[in-house]
Parts: C-alpha cells; structure tokens; sequence
C-alpha cells in the first residue's frame, strides 16, 4: 500500500473535482498560461515602447495568419509523435507540392494539377510508415532520409531554379484558396452557438451541470452579440486551422480512436495483444501529415506565386518545435492537437512581437531556445511529480 | 516447502485474510459439462523454435492448466492460441468454428487473454483505472461504439474495482499508483467483467499476495462456473492443482502428459515437467 500514499490527500476530494484542478496545473496547461503571458508582457511592453498596439484584432489576425501553415502540419505531426513515430519529411514534401502545382498547372490545367499535387503528401506518408512498420528501423531516420532525398527530387524537378507557373492568370482557384478574408460575422454569435453546441454535447455524455453551464453561457453570449456587434476579418488559412484543428481534437479527445492512438505509442505490446492493429494506427498518423504537409505546399505556392529549391526548408524543425511546446512526448503515448496549436501561435506571437517591438530578427532565434528549454523544464519537472 | 504441523494453506490464508470465503475457492468444486462438446479444440498448433504440435481442448466450464517449468511454452501456447504469435501455424476451433490466427479474429471468437507481464503487455501505467477498463473492451460503455461515456466508464470501472476488492480510492488513479496485485486485480477484473466464452490467463496469481490470490482463484471459478471454458498457467503446482479440472505438462514445446487433477500431485508434476520420468 506503499504505492498509494501520495494519493491520500487527494482522495478525499471527489475524482471530477481532483480532475478539474489538475487539468489547470502548470503540466497540464502550461501552453495557455505561457501564451497569455507572453501576450501581457508584449502588450505592456507595446504601450511602453509607444509602438503599434500589440492587441488590435487587426494585430491578433495576422498572428494566427502567420501561424496557421505551421499549425496546419503540427496537428497531424502531433498524431504521429502520439501514435510513436516521428516526422522530419513535412517541408519537403510541402515544397515538393508547391512546386509541382506551379509546374503543372501550365501542362494540364490548374484542378488537376492541385488534385495531383496532394498525391506526393499521400506516398511521402505511405512510404514514411511502410519503412518504419515494415522493416522497424526509427523513424528519425527513416524521415532524415525521405527529407534529404526529397529535396533531391526538388532541384531536380525544378532544375535547381525557381518554379513558378507562365501563366499566372490561371492561377486564381489557388489563389483564391489562399488569398483574401473571410469575416466571422459576429464573434460573440459565434462563441454562442459553439457553447450550446458543447452544451449539447455534454448532455449526451451524461454531464448534466456541465451541459446547463454551456447552454447557459451560449445564451449570454447570443444575447450580447446582438447588442455588440464584433466582427473579425481572419485569413482564410486561419479556418483551414481552426477546422483541421477541431476534427483532429474531437477524435483525439472523445473518441475511442483517440485513446487508441494513444495507447499505441505508450505501450505498443500492450496495444497489440488487445487487438489494436499496430501498423493501421502508426499509418494514418503518417498519412495525414504527408496530406497536410501537401496542402500547406499549395498553400504556400499560392501565397508566393513561386517556389525555391530551398522553400520552407526548416520549416519541419518548427512543426516539431510548436508539439514540443504544447507538451506533446517525443516518446508516445501523450500529446494534445491544441495545445500543439497553441504552441505554434505562442512561436509567431513572439515572432510577431519581436517585429511590432522592432527588435532584430537576431534575438528571436535565442528567444525561441529560451523559451522552448523552459517549456520542456517545465513538463519534465511536472511529470516527476506526479510520478512521487 | 517444509510446514510446519497444523498450519496448512487454507489456515494460513484464513489467519492473513481473516475471511471464510476465502476456503470456498479452495475446495473446487468442478463445473465441466462432461458430455458437451469441447468448446475450445487445438490441433497441430507449431510456431518454428517455440511450439511443435500443440492439440488440446477444453469443454464448456472446464479448467485446463498448463504445468511447466520456466521457458517450457506455457506462455507461448496462450500466445499462440489468441492468434498474438504470427509465426503460428494450427488450427483452433472455438465452438465448432475454425477460428482465423489474428487477435481480432479470436477476440471476435470471444476469446480474452490476460498476459503475464502486466506492466509491459496488459495496462496503461500513466493512465487511470477507468481509462485501462474501458479499452480493451469500449463498446458497452460507449455510445455507438466510438464514443466513451464517462458516467458508464465510471460505473463498470468501479465494478471491478469493489467485486475484486482493489485497494485505491477511485477509479481515476493512475494504473502506475497501484500495488503489483492491484494492478493484476484490475487487467483481470477487465478481462472478466467481458463476455467471453474461452478464457486464457497467463500466471493470474503472480507476485500477488495471498488474499488477493484466494480473490482471484474464487473470480476464475466464478467464470468457470457460467460455462466459459478456461486454459491457465500458473508456476506454483501446487496452486495448479487446487485450481484445475485438468493439467497437461508442457516441456520443449509439446505436451508431455495429461493429468487429471483429482489423480496426481504436485510431485509428479515437477517430476513429468523436469524431465525425470516418462
């Protein structure tokens, strides 16, 4: 019984209540403490500094804008690095499709050659998880060699220039993906029916008085909405986020699939004498990143209009970077698809801040070290105490 | 083991346990249906280095164990049974049915099997109670199947939990906060609380203490006892013996001999196991 004494003090508070204050400890929710003071500091330190207002809406949008092809890619990486493997092929193969939409769009037409543009995304995953699965060598190395080797196939197909595409004026279904806003009408609507929609939710898994709370606060906010009006121009890649983002966390948190996943990374043997089929849950994973990787190649092509060998290279160290900081294992088995998100956005505020504040681009890179050596520190020192 | 005079098993474990209840799973009564077919049949299961040949069988409600020393097979032949070794080439037949050599197939089968090495094969030690019962067996307690609802998590978790007297305050402790007996209390508990019609326990009772094991020796009788038929490996003959219908001993790879358990002793099963007589 030993084992059990530093569960004593907790055990007379019932199990909800002991769940709902662990889920804002520091290990657990560090991302979002991290974030919102990351934001105070550089708000304060905008005002002081009497340079642009660091929380103009305006401000905030293109913070999510800059960090959307990164979070885009970390919800995916985040499944992988869940499920036990590890991916460092996402930005070659999202400049390889970049290139290949610009390049064919000439050839055979803009729809088709974005619909083939997703497929390198596909085989880049399949052959990703077939090596790792099929012959058990790590997957580091197996993606340190599919990223080398696909930044060959680049300058090849390339031919060591820029790719971009004769005719430009063909180019608008990508760009319009891309480019441009899409307003979210009333923000406080929104938040409303979001919150009843939980509320709803909630009912159905039998949580009544969480259920009410949700039901509750969505009606305030309905009625507030239609005194304040709030609306927010977001850039469209910013939904691509939050949609991908939505899916990824719902499976991830409500569904069997997710726990699944999950117990696949932490104990693969375990997993498989239950019956979860090993290869089919480290496949996917695999298969989504090479998928995402892709449309955010399409994604950049669009923006830029024209790729380098070179394009977005490092760009897979950053996804990898984002999951960190949202606490997600590079050992499997533990990881969130938000808070990975949210680990993305806190690298571009700083980013961000760094430029508003007008400071060189040459302390951001130790900024983001810092920051990225405490995040760790923080959930290595908060697991060892959970663990007595 | 030498004893000392008047303090045999069931005093021992009467005088630690303080429970009467605890002698009901020692004096087994059998559940065989001994005219019925056998539920579970076996026949030339071979796996290259591990298993030559492996046939048994097991009718409805009967307790089949495996006697052997360590490294005999035992293991293996659960394994290969639940379709886990993928080298394995046999058949298995489970009511009449030949069953495919996967582990989803068996498990369809209704087959359930609790591996030895609880921490490294059956449970999730970062993860509650709660969340190591739903998963092997989500669907009763899911909405579609796909959904788990806590409420029903919480109600089938904590089932196991007082059915099987696990000492830990609720079911949303940590798997890795329990003792070694709790934690095989609750990879047995959840295999039991499923339906299952053959049952495959790899050492239930190891490294558990004496209470818990007579808890978990009632619990096998107790499924016995609802028709399912039951193949077990325990190291302890003794224990064996007072569990088991019937023993086959397994030596290299093969079964070596068959007992019944009312006709033999632990003797002569460490004797057929090592090798000493024929």
């Amino acid at each position: 019984m030993a084992e059990l004494t530093h569960a004593q003090p907790l055990a007379s508070m019932t199990p909800t209540w002991r769940k709902r204050l662990k889920s804002f400890s520091l290990g657990e929710a560090g991302i979002y403490y991290a974030l919102a003071l990351i934001l105070i500091v550089l708000t304060a330190l905008s005002r002081v500094l009497e340079s642009q207002n660091f929380l103009d809406p305006a401000n905030l949008a293109n913070i999510l804008y800059q960090a959307s092809f990164v979070a885009i890619i970390a919800v995916p990486m985040t499944l992988v690095l869940i499920s036990g493997n590890f991916d460092l092929s996402v930005a070659s193969t999202a400049a390889i499709s970049a290139a290949c939409v610009l390049l064919l769009s000439d050839e055979i037409g803009i729809f088709p050659a974005m619909l083939i543009s997703l497929v390198p995304g596909i085989l880049v995953g399949l052959v990703n998880a077939a090596v790792v699965q099929g012959l058990g060598i790590n997957a580091f190395i197996v993606t340190l060699a599919t990223m080398t080797a696909l930044r060959g196939v680049l300058l090849i197909i390339t031919g060591g220039h820029t790719a971009s595409a004769n005719d430009r004026e063909a180019l608008w279904p990508l760009k319009w993906i891309e480019n441009g806003f899409w307003t979210v009408p009333n923000l406080l609507w929104c938040g409303g029916a979001v919150a009843i929609v939980a509320g709803a939710l909630m009912w159905w898994r039998h949580r009544r008085a969480l259920s009410l709370f949700w039901v509750v606060v969505g009606a305030a906010l309905l009625v507030a909405g239609c005194f304040i009006d709030a609306s927010w121009p977001l850039a469209k890649p910013v939904y691509y986020m939050a949609a991908v983002t939505a899916v990824a966390w719902c499976v991830t948190r409500f569904t069997i699939i997710g726990r699944r996943l999950q117990a696949v990374g932490a104990n693969p043997e375990a997993a498989r004498l239950m019956g979860i089929s090993i290869n089919r849950y480290r496949t996917v994973p695999f298969v989504l990143n090479g998928l995402a990787a892709s449309f955010v190649g399409l994604l950049f092509a669009a923006r830029l209009g024209a790729v380098l060998p070179n394009a977005m290279s490092g760009m897979e160290l950053t996804v990898i970077t984002a999951a960190i900081l949202g606490g997600t294992s590079l050992f499997g088995g533990s990881g969130s698809v938000l808070k990975s998100v949210a680990g993305a956005i806190v690298l571009y505020t700083l980013v961000n801040g760094f430029d508003i504040l007008g400071l060189g681009t040459s302390y951001q890179g130790i900024i983001e070290g810092v920051v990225l050596i405490i995040a760790a520190a923080i959930y290595t020192i908060g697991k060892r105490g959970r663990r007595g | 083991m030498p004893r000392r005079d008047g303090l045999d098993e069931q005093k021992l474990i009467v005088a630690i346990v303080g429970r009467e209840t605890a002698l009901a799973a020692i004096n087994h009564t059998t559940f065989v249906v001994e005219n019925a077919e056998p539920l579970l049949s076996v026949s030339g299961l071979s796996s290259p280095g591990r298993l030559d040949q492996i046939a048994l069988s097991a009718k409805p409600g009967e307790i089949v164990g495996l006697a052997g020393l360590l490294g005999s097979g035992r293991s293996e032949i659960l394994h290969a049974i639940f379709g886990a070794d993928p080298a394995a080439n046999g058949c298995v037949v489970i009511a009449g049915r030949p069953v495919g050599q996967t582990i989803p197939a068996s498990m369809a089968a209704g087959v359930v099997l609790v591996p030895e090495d609880r921490v490294r094969q059956a449970l999730f030690a970062d993860e509650s109670i709660r969340w190591n019962t739903t998963l092997p067996n989500p669907a009763p307690v899911s909405a579609l199947g796909l959904f788990p609802i806590e409420a029903l998590e919480e109600q089938r978790a904590a089932m196991i939990i007082s059915t099987f007297s696990v000492a830990a305050p609720n079911a949303g402790v940590p798997v890795a906060a329990l003792s070694g007996g709790n934690a095989q209390k609750i990879a047995l508990g959840r295999a039991l609380a499923a339906e299952c019609r053959v049952l495959l326990l790899d050492e239930p009772t190891a490294g558990v203490d004496i209470g818990a094991k007579a808890d978990i020796r009632r619990a096998i009788t107790e499924i016995a006892a609802k028709g399912t038929a039951i193949i077990v490996a325990i190291s302890d003959f003794e224990e064996l013996l007072a569990v088991c219908d019937r023993v086959l001993v397994v030596s290299h790879g093969r079964i070596i001999a068959e007992r019944h358990a009312a006709d033999t002793s632990e003797h002569e099963l460490m004797a057929l196991a090592g090798g000493l007589t024929n």
